[in-house]
């Protein structure tokens, strides 16, 4: 195992280790009323801050033994691909700022594209005709039969 | 025999028009989503959840079930045309069918599979329809310390036994049961990791955290695997249907397929891995033709699935009788009773029915449905494995937004769905099982209302868990699933570590 990759790992169960402190520490911060003074609102989440803390060391363990096989200690598996997982991240960001601003149609179609174009879509118009196509089918389709409430935008507001 | 009475009359209940035609739409969606690679029935239902607002609770289970089973058949499919098991459930499957595919037999591979899932469903129902009534009439004596080590119990097997790591499947749970636990707590109004946030008050939805998990989680591990190639869709050549021979070799694995299955599926382990693996082993040992395993026998084709599908089946056992779900789509299925407000536990065969008994009705309708239309059918769904792929998954980020944010229309829950999608990347990259999550988050809430009841009746006594026989016995064996693999573990590691070290003396 390249060492790089046993830094990776290491990160992960010091991720679950802080989670596991977190949820003790913020268990500290729950008033208990005295009347549930023994079986109150926080046994469940101290246990599971304990069990976090306790399966992240566990987890080191691993990572040492080398017994944590996964797709990032493969040494066959390739690196992965961080040019379409960027595209895919930019397209999510995206539909999250705007889509209070030009409402849910447009925001997905710009998601749409930039999503299509991380997995190799050349033709970005044709991309953008395909994905507004079928944020509005969605719109109209799913959100009306389910009666979601998609809220308003530039397209949905001119129906 | 008054639960075949009962059946009957769920027949009555799911043989209407407008619930057939829910049906209908449930197992095409669901065969649907089951083709497409990545996409499962666990995440179809988290995102349909909002449809148990508009319909009654029979027809939106009767569309769950249909799209559960559907899946299954589409991702048989998947499997044995493209080789890329979708689940763990159906690599079995993939490891034959795919060889039969490529000697162009892929058409007697499906029809296998289909007519196996379909033996397999049927004695699926009737083992339900025996079952229910009886472990219902034991359930109704549990107590809440009882029904706790129960939960205990799931927890661990679908943690820690099933999967490839205990350490990290354990991981999986806890934080599952984290995200359980945000929100306000029922019994004292306190809030719990709300971080100040109004939209974390009332809990995380669980169709984010399912759809984050699945779908977007999915999208990015597949980006980040972008340069690994596209997968070879073998096109189904010569007949569909199955020879003489093929018929001969298949029935007799159906049925062991069904008897492995269905108690495993029932027993509150879950998990269909297992049973698929078991029966493979099995008709490997007791084929006649055991030197064509590896290379195309139908009999590991037709055995696993039926044992796949029938513990599918099984697991509508402890759902609708314990109101334990064993499974991500079990669990979101929890979540669906709870929306409509029903509690399931052993009361829900007396206080609903209509609604139990016309959703086991619909299980098997439903594999009726996929054998009539699905089979023959069969080229048309080959077709939506041909979605290129850049639409495919752009068009499965847009539904996963419409999903999450049309339910709040809060960009606080888009931004919560996709931290998770990222967390689900990793959980990907580093091998832990996402199922736990989803299990943990649903049930957590009721172990510790159970939990809370129980150290009520005792007075905080906590030595109710191990006088109850019940409850001590269930805690046993969950200690003991924990206990024995790592006791194995050690032995085997010891033993490797002896002749290496007369290895080192003899040198």
């Amino acid at each position: 195992m390249t060492p790089s990759r046993n830094l990776e790992l290491t990160a992960v169960a010091l991720c679950v280790i802080a989670l596991g402190v977190g949820v003790v520490f913020m268990t500290t911060q729950i008033a208990v009323p005295p009347t549930y003074a023994k079986v109150g609102p926080t046994i469940f989440p101290y246990t599971v801050g304990a069990a976090l803390i306790g399966l992240g060391c566990l987890l080191f363990r691993d990572v040492f033994s080398g017994t944590w096989s996964c797709e990032a200690t493969d040494e066959d598996a390739d690196r992965p691909d961080l040019q379409p997982m960027a595209w895919v991240i930019a397209g999510l960001a995206i539909n999250l700022v705007l889509i209070s601003y030009v409402g849910f149609i447009l925001a997905s179609t710009a998601m749409f594209v930039f999503v299509a174009k991380a997995f190799g879509s050349r033709r970005v118009w044709l991309a953008a005709i395909v994905g507004f196509l079928l944020a509005l089918l969605a719109y109209y389709g799913f959100a009306r039969v389910l009666d979601l409430r998609m809220g308003s935008g530039l397209i949905e507001d001119l129906f | 025999m008054d639960s075949f009475v009962s059946l009957a009359n769920g027949f009555a209940v799911a043989l209407t028009p407008a619930n057939l035609m829910w049906g209908l739409i449930g197992v095409t969606l669901g065969t649907f989503v089951g083709v497409l690679p990545g996409l499962g029935p666990a995440l179809t239902i988290a995102m349909l959840l909002p449809i148990t607002f508009q319909v009654e609770p029979t027809a939106a289970f009767i569309l769950f079930a249909g799209i559960y089973f559907g899946a299954m058949f589409g991702g048989s499919t998947t499997s044995i045309l493209i080789n890329t098991p979708g689940e763990s459930a159906t690599i079995v499957t993939a490891l034959e069918g795919h060889k039969m595919a490529r000697k162009g037999r892929g058409g007697p591979a499906l029809a296998t599979a289909a007519i196996g899932s379909f033996v397999a469903g049927t004695l699926g129902v009737v083992g339900i329809t025996l079952l229910a009534p009886i472990i219902v009439k034991f359930a109704l004596t549990f107590s809440p310390a009882d029904y706790f080590a129960l939960m205990l119990l799931a927890f661990v097997t679908v943690s820690a036994v099933l999967g490839s790591s205990m350490v990290r499947g354990l991981t999986a749970l806890a934080l599952g049961l984290f995200i359980g636990l945000i929100g306000v707590d029922l019994q004292t109004g306190q809030a719990r990791f709300a971080f100040g946030q109004m939209s974390l008050l009332d809990g995380v939805d669980v169709v984010i955290v399912c759809v984050g998990l699945f779908a977007v989680g999915e999208t990015l591990h597949l980006a980040s695997r972008y340069r690994a190639g596209n997968d070879e869709i073998i096109a189904i050549k010569g007949s569909l249907w199955m020879n003489r021979q093929d018929w001969a070799r298949s029935w007799k694995p159906w049925l062991r397929g069904a008897c492995i299955g269905f108690p495993i599926g029932a027993m509150p382990a879950g998990g269909a891995e297992i049973p698929t693996f078991l029966s493979y082993f099995f008709e490997k040992k007791l084929s006649k033709h055991p030197e064509e395993f590896g290379h195309g026998a139908i009999e590991g084709v037709a055995g696993p699935e039926a044992a796949n599908n029938a513990s599918a089946a099984g697991v509508f056992v402890p759902l609708l009788t314990l109101g334990l779900p064993t499974s991500a789509t079990a669990a979101i299925m929890l979540s669906a009773f709870q929306s409509y407000g029903i509690n399931p536990g052993p009361q829900l065969l007396v206080s609903q029915p209509d609604l139990v008994w016309g959703l086991i009705a619909s299980l098997y309708i439903g594999n009726v449905l996929l054998l009539v239309l699905n089979l023959p059918l069969v080229g048309l769904w080959v077709q939506v494995l041909k979605i290129p792929t850049p639409y495919l998954y752009a068009g499965i980020l847009l539904f996963a937004t419409i999903g999450t944010y049309g339910i709040s229309q809060s960009v606080f829950d888009l931004a919560l769905l996709y931290i998770i999608g990222i967390i689900g990347f990793f959980m990907r990259r580093y091998d832990f099982p996402t199922s736990p999550v989803i299990i943990g988050m649903i049930l957590g809430p009721f172990a510790e209302q159970q939990f809370r009841r129980a150290m009520t009746i005792s007075q905080g006594d906590m030595s109710v868990f191990v006088t109850r026989p019940i409850s001590a016995t269930l805690i046993a064996i969950a200690i003991l699933a924990l206990v024995i693999p790592l006791i194995v573990q050690f032995k085997r590691s010891r033993r490797a570590a002896e002749p290496a070290a007369e290895g080192q003396h003899s040198a």
